[in-house]
This record gives structure tokens, C-alpha cells and sequence, in this order.
């Protein structure tokens, strides 16, 4: 078992915070299922054995610093992979699965798991990618930054969660977190970078056309994760006079990675030799 | 994880839904003895079931890795300081020991539930309970395709690394290995592609239409048990709250 996972497990969660996941996790299951419904039937297959390819892509563990390891999250390669609503239809699949039966994460915090992995990592990630791409940038540099920072998102997002269960203080847990991720995230970054590279040489045809939906939907969401970090004392159920020290450095954290990902953009323009079209 | 004889007994459908109240119910708990006492029950339960109890104790225990996140709660909860470290600003507080313990309590009290839900019956089953239970049945279908092909494809990604591991000559550099992960993840997706095309192809020469085949009624009906269970998980969901 990898104690550096994201999952949520039952027990962390009041049930009012619980059952705010849900509220936020199924309109976009419910989206995602009838935009791949729309598009053939042929989907049905496709999307199971694509959900076991995640789950057996999942087992495999990269070192990290520190003696530890991480495994591969697959949420931002499978986004980029299959596009955001097969995406997210074979994340949220996958998360069901490890809930029902493999005791990982739990039926009542399904709702905050589905939210962080399927929709906030492949959302923010695959946004990331392409809009990164139509900047002109590498692909193995889109793939880096895409998969790294939908790491932290999906980290980021997870702490606030706990943050506002009163499970796991911001001020313990954001650094903590993010000392992990950030390593967790490199790893990540690395297999779907080797990923997507060994795909567009073996078969170029298949990497999935940018689409503006993707983009939209991830830079909304990169923006709702800002505006949740700066969302009102209350929205977290903290102590007035803890407050401020609890929100600091959140916020702080969230700047820095818009401040890190915007610097890394600035980079990609200078360095970049051939543009998307 | 049962025996089979036993996960035949039983209505998934009535086990999917005693373990959401079990869940719920546990979120309510607050003592600790009450926590031993439904910890004792589900384990001798599932020692009925067939289940050692070591073995259900152990498997329950996994999900304690992650108590550890909840663990500065001890030492940020404001109250009575228990213990403290001279030169460190922050010390054991009771409340805050009380709250780490309650979360790591029900944490894994709601994994037992799990697990024994997963003793109770089988994962298929389990899963075409939720198309019973008015999941979409697009959703139902491609977990029980992804159950079903898990086994394959985790076997096709262990053939993949020890052919690749027969290869190598000498312990690869880190850079290879991720290199060598994302070309493995690469040929699994390829290959899972394909196999899921070949897959389609063959559903549809049986005669599988997406739109006529979504149905998980098997016709079963719910015996005694199954309603004694349900009661029991309410009963448990109603004293946990309101007691």
C-alpha cells in the first residue's frame, strides 16, 4: 500500500463534507458519461478495458527521494490520452472499483476521490497540456508541466478537503503534502512524458486533437481551486483567531504554483522551436 | 475472500446498502468501546463466514498507513497539553488525542464494513447490484468489463516486465527506468486498444446490443436475511446518531 496516495479514505470525512463531494463529482460523471454516449457505442468495451489498463498501469512504481516510492496516478495521461469526458468516465470507473472493492478510498468519500483524481488531475492536467501545446511548446515539456501540476492541484485540492473535514490541519498538512507531491509529481511527470513519447512514435495518429472544451474546462477548474484556497474563513469551519495562520499558507502555495507555472510558460515561448498549429 | 457458498446467500443489493448505513452509522460512533465491540462482531462474523480472524484483522489494518495524515490533529487541537517536548511550541493535547483516535477508530471500522460487504458477496455481483440500484447502466457495464479484464491485463504487464527484465544486463540508470515505465504504460495502452476493439467486435457477432443489453435484473428476490441485515445496518445507523 502507498501512503503517498491521494485517496481519501471513509472515516476522514464529516458527512456534510462528504456529501459536498458528491454534489460536485456527479454532474461531471453525469456529463462525461452522456458525451461519450453521444459519441458510439462502441465506447463500452473501449472505456472497461481502458479502466483495467489504468488499474494495472497503477501498480507500477517509480523511486522517489527518500527511499520511498511513488506510482503512477495516470489521471493527466489518460485525459490527454482518451480526451476529458472518456477520461474522466475511465477515471471515475476506476475509483469506483478501488472503493467497492479494493478498500481504497471509500463509498462516502467516493464523491471528494472522484473529484480530485478524475476531475480536478485530468482536467487541469489535460487543460494544461494543450493549452501549453498551442503555445508552441515540446511535447515532452507540455507532458511534464500538464502531469506535475495536476499532481499538486489534485494534491492541493485533497488538503483543503481535509482542511475543511477538520481532519488534517492546512498548516501540517499543505507542507507536508506538497514536500511529497512535488517529488510524487516529478515521477508522474516523467512516465507520461516516456508515455506519450513512445505513443507519438509508435502511433502518431492516435494522440487526441486539442480540444477547446478541454482547455476551458482546465482553466476553469484551475481557477476554482484558486478561488476555493481563497474562498471565505468559514468555507473551512476554522477557528477565527487560527485562521489566518491556516490560510496563509495555502494561499501562499497557490500563488506560487501559478507563479511557478506562468514563469515555466514564459520559458516554454523562449525555448520552444516549432509551434502547433 | 468468503466462501462461495455463502456470498450465494445473499442480495447484493441489501449488502451494497447495509454497508453505506454501516458507514454512515460509523461516522457516528464516538466511543471507543462501542467501536471494539462492532470491530469484534464484524470479525467474528466474518469467522463464521470463513474468513480467519487474523486474516480479516490483518486485511482491516492496511487502511492504518493513512491514519497518519490525521495525526497532527494531536498536537493542533487546542486543550489541556498532556505531553510536551521542552523547546518545541507544540504539545500533546487530550482533545486532540481524542480526535486522532476517533478518525483512526472509524476509518477503520469503515473498512471493515467493506470488507465484510466484500465477504458477504461476490464483486460481480456487488457491481450489478449497483445497476439494480439505479446506477447508470453504461457505468455498471464498464466496471464489470474492467473487473473482468483486470486479471489479463495485470498478467500482460507482468509477461511485459519480465521480458524486458530478461533483456537488461546490468541494473538500469534512473532516467532508464522511467523511460522504460512510460514505454511499458506506451505497449499496454497499444495493446489494450486493440484487444478492446477485438472485444467489441466479438460482443457484437454474440448478438450484444448496448442499448437492449443493459439489464442487471436477475429476478432475485430478497429473502429474510437479507432484510434482517438491512434492519440490523439501520438499527446500528439509528443508535449510533441519535444514542
Amino acid at each position: 500500500m502507498n501512503v503517498l496516495a491521494l485517496h481519501i479514505p471513509d472515516g476522514f470525512l464529516s458527512l456534510p463534507v462528504a456529501s459536498v463531494g458528491w454534489a460536485v463529482s456527479l454532474p461531471f460523471v453525469i456529463w462525461a458519461l452522456r458525451k461519450t454516449h453521444e459519441v458510439e457505442d462502441k465506447t463500452i468495451p473501449l472505456a472497461g478495458l481502458l479502466s483495467a489498463f489504468v488499474f494495472a498501469a497503477q501498480t507500477l512504481q517509480f523511486p522517489i527521494p527518500g527511499g520511498t516510492t511513488g506510482h503512477l496516478v495516470g489521471a493527466t495521461l489518460v485525459t490527454i490520452l482518451l480526451g476529458p469526458t472518456l477520461g474522466v468516465v475511465v477515471l471515475t470507473a476506476v475509483l469506483i472499483l478501488q472503493a467497492l472493492i479494493f478498500g481504497e478510498g471509500g463509498l462516502l468519500a467516493l464523491g471528494w476521490n472522484v473529484t480530485n483524481m478524475a476531475v480536478v488531475m485530468g482536467l487541469v492536467g489535460a487543460g494544461f497540456f494543450h493549452t501549453l501545446r498551442r503555445r508552441g511548446a515540446g511535447l515532452s515539456l507540455s507532458a511534464f508541466v500538464a502531469a506535475w501540476f495536476a499532481t499538486q492541484a489534485g494534491s492541493l485540492v485533497t488538503c483543503l478537503e481535509l482542511a475543511a473535514a477538520k481532519t488534517s490541519p492546512l498548516l501540517v498538512s499543505l507542507p507536508a503534502m506538497f514536500a511529497t507531491q512535488a517529488l510524487v509529481g516529478l515521477g508522474e511527470g516523467l512516465v507520461t512524458v516516456f508515455t506519450i513519447g513512445f505513443l507519438n512514435k509508435a502511433r502518431p495518429d492516435f494522440l487526441i486533437e486539442d480540444s477547446l472544451v478541454t482547455r476551458r474546462l482546465g482553466l476553469a477548474l484551475t481557477v476554482a481551486v484558486g478561488a476555493f484556497t481563497l474562498s471565505p474563513p468559514w468555507f473551512y469551519g476554522l477557528e477565527a483567531q487560527t485562521l489566518f495562520s491556516l490560510r496563509y499558507p495555502g494561499l501562499l502555495l497557490y500563488l506560487g504554483l501559478l507563479a511557478g507555472a506562468a514563469a515555466l510558460w514564459g520559458l516554454v515561448g523562449l525555448v520552444s522551436r516549432k509551434s502547433v498549429e | 475472500m468468503g466462501q462461495t457458498t455463502s456470498r450465494r446467500c445473499w442480495d447484493a443489493r441489501a449488502v451494497l446498502l447495509s454497508a453505506l448505513l454501516g458507514v454512515v452509522a460509523v461516522k457516528g460512533l464516538h466511543h471507543y468501546e462501542v467501536g471494539l465491540g462492532l470491530a469484534l462482531v464484524l470479525t467474528l462474523s466474518a469467522q463464521m463466514l470463513g474468513v480467519p480472524w487474523h486474516r480479516f484483522l490483518r486485511r482491516s489494518l492496511w487502511v492504518l498507513p493513512f491514519c497518519l495524515a490525521a495525526a497532527p490533529l494531536m498536537l493542533t487541537v487546542p486543550g489541556p497539553t498532556i505531553f510536551a517536548v521542552p523547546g518545541f511550541p507544540w504539545g500533546l493535547t487530550g482533545p486532540g488525542v481524542d480526535r486522532f483516535l476517533i478518525i483512526s477508530m472509524q476509518t477503520v471500522l469503515c473498512f471493515q464494513v467493506m470488507l465484510f460487504a466484500n465477504i458477504l458477496c461476490d464483486a460481480f455481483d456487488l457491481i450489478r447490484a449497483l445497476g439494480r440500484l439505479g446506477c447508470p447502466a453504461r457505468l455498471v457495464w464498464i466496471l464489470t468489463l474492467c473487473l473482468r479484464y483486470l486479471e489479463l491485463l495485470g498478467g500482460e504487464l507482468t509477461r511485459l516486465r519480465r521480458a524486458r527484465a530478461s533483456r537488461a544486463y546490468s541494473e538500469p540508470s534512473l532516467v532508464h527506468r522511467f523511460q522504460t515505465t512510460g514505454r511499458l504504460v506506451g505497449v499496454l495502452f497499444l495493446r489494450t486498444l486493440e484487444r478492446a476493439e477485438r472485444t467489441d467486435a466479438a460482443m457484437r457477432s454474440r448478438g450484444f446490443q448496448p442499448q437492449e443489453a443493459l439489464e442487471f435484473d436477475d429476478g432475485k428476490k430478497w429473502g429474510a436475511r437479507d432484510f434482517v441485515l438491512l434492519g440490523g445496518a439501520l438499527a446500528g445507523l439509528v443508535a449510533a446518531w441519535v444514542w
